[in-house]
């Protein structure tokens, strides 16, 4: 049989079955509404009338922080506000009147706070006043009745105390830069958050800025519950029977606690050098912007970052933060930079491990061939000077690391041409941002001749490549990426990735999050020469271990380290201006590893107007280092 | 003119026009507020919709519903432009992309992507019959027709109407025989392609709005708040209701969104368990009227265009009165022809129109 669009036969039987679904649908709603309607009807309407759902939010406690070894770096504690549900407020300036007498707070302030109402729902919570004492806790619940009375001159109609969170850290300014802070969220942020993650932000929120708070707030800020009660008409939470059943309740979940690479012994260190405090109180950094790294060279992982002035997270997070917040924010001394990340600072001779990498790999020269310092390398008619004013002879690259002699390096300099000693910046990190995840990192400059070209419109002279070569001029460079420089050479020029974070766990104390190395080869490696780094490796070793290395200070110290100092000019040498006073003090720089066989941490210090890289910035890291292998002998012990 | 009035059907004309009226008063109510000014524009616009939309369904229940049989792939593939230019162009409207602007007025394709689909998915089923049941392999067109506007519509945010789409597409599909290892199959089939998309096709974002939807539970501050509302506004209203525009809980704004997803408690709270069962009724009839026109329907395109016709529908219904009755998870879904909005109520009374259309015709065979 031909089957056209007039058959129709093998459809026929199944219209039934249509209509046995919907009938049996609508009998499925009809029973339902049966059952809301007229055997629950007497129960919904009550609640109808008299009577309404509150439903109150149970903020989840935000995880906490821990150093490497478990050692509490911030905690959330609670903190008491008053609030006030729009819904349950009857007579709203009575209502402002009296807080405004129980609080000390004006009038206007609170009206100004209520008109924030019309843009949320009526039963979400207004913050009147954050973190009140226990004494205003104390006033508003017991004069808060559960009658009105019209002759009574306080009206607590849909005002309430609300627990909540606030970040607290046993060591305020520690490693602020690093941990970051938390605030309410702003408009902007929430809209773009909750198109991002839906349902996990909502207006009023606390939310992480800056450092790990706002890398890792997913993680740390965990959901927050809700709870329904039953109301009257005025605000009086009420019982009624059977009604629990129909309530709903979701206990928060707390945010996972997330464990740093951080040491907080060693970031100890270096907050004690730049605060000045305990035996560092006579140390040259005192009170001096700057930063200090400490990096894994093995994983990359943070094992301190510092950068000063740091600013404290207890003020912050304090009722007065707002204040605070702003004082800090104006303050020239820039205390909400991290100076780590944020920093660029021409390397000075920190630089020269660099450009002994570059000259080696291209075999401009060899590494027992020499070059004679006569003090001073004329070119272009002009002298420039070795920092040694009577010279250092004839000088191998061991001796010229060593005892950082400039004639040297500005020789190489010349040899490799601006291009080909950049190459070799960039292949250690320099030049670009380390990818580390914090916000706002700043990218620092490795000059090339093209860039130049691009910048000014000018070709590049050769005289500029003297400066840069040994790390002044256009030369910039963060002190996280100085730290890994140290590293790549210390490790052989296996690839970091720079992390502040080893695991997460939840509250029940699960592992969460692992930090794992992304899945690398042998090709991941910076293509360098493990031969080469290891003879830069080994002159850094002696400019702390052989007489006459310029920082040889550090040789005290039982760990063997290697290292190297940097005075970063600020004004040039041959400035006809003089210029006297801290403000043209050149910046001290050391970066340096240890144990020298075999490195396990890098580490690079700035001191801004520091002075000498040996007296202000080397003590820094030689103290980081010899306490990062004292805490790891002593948990080794335990 | 008297042979056209005798054969349009006039019971079904009835029942479609008390719900656009029940469902016009309704709303003067959701939108009027107690001691408030109300948002009165929306009724006025609804109004304006509902007489559009009638004046489109009288033009096409007037057409020869053929010509649709043959215009259907132009008709989808026109739509099908609608949603990707509203996809890049389209106006975000409560975290759904699916919004275009033309001129002074925005419209939401998808709504007309649902009938576009039923009509190639007519098309296909009555060009090919096939009374030993469909397998895999005959599957795989309509499953392409359905697909390409699905994904346009998940990648808008739309997850409602996109659902809609599946629904309907497995409606017709039963209802024209399908193999039972096919319909197992592409459900698997289904399932593992969408896996695939959400694991590696899709933004972070839009993963998200994917796991809400059919996570709703993990909204927590909302839903369940919302339900609870729903709950006491339906179950106030007892036998008789509250009176017409005396719903408290509606009127003191406890009930989100009243006027599109909450639409129903809305009514439920004025006019009880008795108005409740009026609506009820009217839907009934509306849905068996649909299937009744489809069984007397005298070839295969008349018989699935109003079988998928009365899919929409139903769903739709479904989904609606289920979700906010507390019988399943709150999605978003609108009512048809009481919720508010302007793409929906067009592209329910010309839907509408196409039943009267099939209804008709078939006196002239």
């Amino acid at each position: 049989m031909e089957l056209t669009h007039e058959y129709t036969a093998d459809v026929e039987h199944r219209f039934g079955y249509a209509v046995w679904i919907i009938v049996a649908f609508l009998f499925i709603v009809l029973t339902r509404l049966y059952y809301l309607q007229v055997l629950k009807g007497d129960f919904y309407r009550y609640f109808s009338t008299e009577n309404s759902i509150k439903e109150s939010t149970i903020p989840a406690v935000r995880g906490m922080l821990f150093d490497r070894r478990g050692q509490l770096l911030v905690e959330s504690r609670p903190a008491f506000d008053i609030v006030i549900v729009p819904q349950y407020v009857v007579d709203p300036p009575k209502v402002f009147a009296t807080l405004s007498r129980y609080l000390n707070m004006p009038v206007e302030d609170i009206e100004a706070k209520w008109k924030t109402r019309t843009s949320q729902a009526p039963y979400q919570q207004i913050v009147i006043k954050s973190d009140i004492s226990r004494d205003e806790v104390a006033a508003i619940r017991v004069r808060k009745s559960p009658w009105y009375n019209e002759s009574n001159p306080d009206d607590f109609r849909g005002a309430d105390v609300a627990v909540r969170y606030q970040r607290t850290a046993p060591n305020g300014t520690l490693a602020s830069h690093l941990v970051g802070y938390v605030r309410e969220i702003d408009t902007n942020r929430l809209e773009r958050f909750q198109k991002l993650y839906p349902h996990r932000y909502f207006i009023g929120d606390q939310v992480g800025l800056r450092g790990i708070e706002e890398s890792y707030d997913l993680m740390l800020r965990g959901f927050d519950g809700y709870e329904q009660h039953v109301v009257d008409a005025n605000g009086r939470e009420i019982e009624y029977e059977g009604i629990s059943s129909q309530l709903e309740e979701k206990s928060a979940i707390p945010g996972d606690s997330v464990v740093l690479t951080l040491d907080k012994d060693v970031q100890e260190v270096a907050q004690s050098f730049f605060e000045g405090t305990g035996e560092h109180a006579e140390a040259v950094s005192k009170g001096k912007r700057g930063a200090a790294v400490v990096v894994d060279v093995r994983e990359g992982g943070i094992v301190a970052m510092y950068s000063s002035p740091s600013y404290d997270l207890n003020k912050l997070s304090s009722p007065e933060g707002s204040q605070y917040w702003l004082e800090i924010a104006k303050d020239p001394k820039g205390y909400l930079i991290n100076r780590a990340i944020q920093g660029a600072y021409p390397p000075g001779s920190t630089y020269k491990p660099v450009n002994a990498v570059a000259a080696l790999s291209e075999g401009v020269i060899k590494f027992d061939q020499t070059v004679t310092c006569a003090g001073a390398l004329m070119y272009g008619g002009r002298a420039y000077h070795c920092w040694a004013k009577g010279g250092h002879g004839a000088i191998s690259l061991h001796r010229a690391i060593v005892q950082s002699c400039d004639v040297y390096f500005y020789q190489m300099g010349l040899r490799l041409g601006v291009d080909r000693l950049a190459k070799y910046a960039k292949l250690l990190g320099l030049g670009a941002k380390t990818g580390i995840a914090l916000s706002d990192e700043r990218s620092g400059l490795i000059p090339t001749s093209e860039w130049k070209e691009k910048r000014f419109g000018i070709p590049w002279q050769e005289g500029e490549t003297l400066s840069i070569a040994v790390g002044q001029g256009y030369d910039l460079v963060t002190p996280l990426q100085n730290a890994l420089v140290a590293a790549y050479i210390a490790n052989g020029g296996k690839k970091l990735r720079p992390h502040m974070v080893k695991g997460a766990y939840d509250a029940r104390g699960e592992q969460v999050y692992e930090w794992k190395p992304p899945e690398s080869s042998k090709e991941d490696d910076i293509p360098i020469s493990k031969d080469v780094l290891k003879m830069v490796r080994e002159a850094m070793v002696g400019v702390v271990g052989e007489v006459g290395g310029t920082g040889h200070r550090l040789s005290t110290y039982p760990i063997k380290m290697g290292g190297k100092t940097g005075t970063a000019q600020v004004v040039q040498l041959d400035s006809k201006v003089a210029c006297i006073g801290e403000k043209c003090r050149d910046h001290a720089w050391f970066i340096g590893f240890a144990p020298a066989e075999d490195p396990q941490i890098a580490a690079a210090v700035v001191v801004e107007h520091g002075g000498f890289g040996a007296s202000a910035a080397a003590p820094i890291v030689g103290a980081m280092i010899q306490k990062y292998f004292d805490v790891e002998q002593e948990s080794q012990s335990e | 003119m008297r042979e056209i009035f005798e054969k349009f059907n006039w019971p079904f004309f009835y029942v479609t026009a008390a719900l656009v009226v029940i469902g016009l008063v309704n709303l003067y109510s959701a939108v009027y507020f107690w001691g408030e000014e109300g948002t009165m524009a929306l009724f006025w616009s609804q109004l304006i919709w509902m007489v559009i939309g009638l004046i489109l369904m009288f033009v096409v229940s007037f057409i020869d519903y053929r010509l649709f049989h043959r215009t259907a792939f132009h008709i989808y593939i026109a739509v099908n432009i609608l949603l990707l230019a509203s996809l890049f162009f389209g106006k975000v409207v409560r975290g759904t992309a699916g919004w275009l602007q033309i001129g002074g007025f925005s419209m939401q394709p998808a709504e007309f992507a649902k009938l576009a689909f039923i009509l190639v998915a007519a098309r296909f089923y009555s060009d090919h019959p096939n009374p030993e049941g469909f397998t895999l392999k005959d599957m795989f067109k309509p499953a392409m027709l359905m697909l390409i506007p699905f994904v346009l519509i998940v990648l808008q945010g739309d997850m409602g109407s996109s659902l809609f789409l599946i629904l309907i597409f497995f409606s017709v599909a039963m209802f024209a025989k399908i193999r039972w290892g096919t319909l197992i199959l592409l459900v698997v089939v289904g399932i593992i392609a969408a896996g695939t998309i959400y694991q590696f096709g899709l933004k972070e974002y839009q993963r998200s709005r994917i796991f809400q939807f059919v996570h709703p539970e993990t909204d927590i501050r909302g839903s369940g708040y919302h339900l609870m509302q729903s709950k006491i506004a339906v179950g106030s209203g007892k036998i008789f209701g509250k009176g017409y525009l005396k719903g408290n809980i509606n009127k003191l704004r406890y009930l989100p969104e009243r006027h599109t997803d909450f639409i129903f408690p809305v009514f439920a709270e004025e006019w009880g368990f008795l108005g409740s069962i009026v609506i009820l009724c009217l839907f009934g009839a509306l849905l068996l009227m649909g299937v009744e026109i489809a069984s007397k329907a005298r070839e295969r395109f008349g018989i699935f265009l109003a079988i998928g016709i009365v899919a929409m529908l139903f769903w739709q219904v479904v989904i609606n009165l289920g979700g906010v009755l507390g019988l399943m998870p709150l999605t978003g879904v609108t009512l048809p022809l009481m919720s508010y909005g302007g793409s929906s109520v067009i592209a329910v009374l010309i839907a509408i129109g196409l039943l009267q259309n099939i209804s008709r015709r078939r006196f002239m065979f």
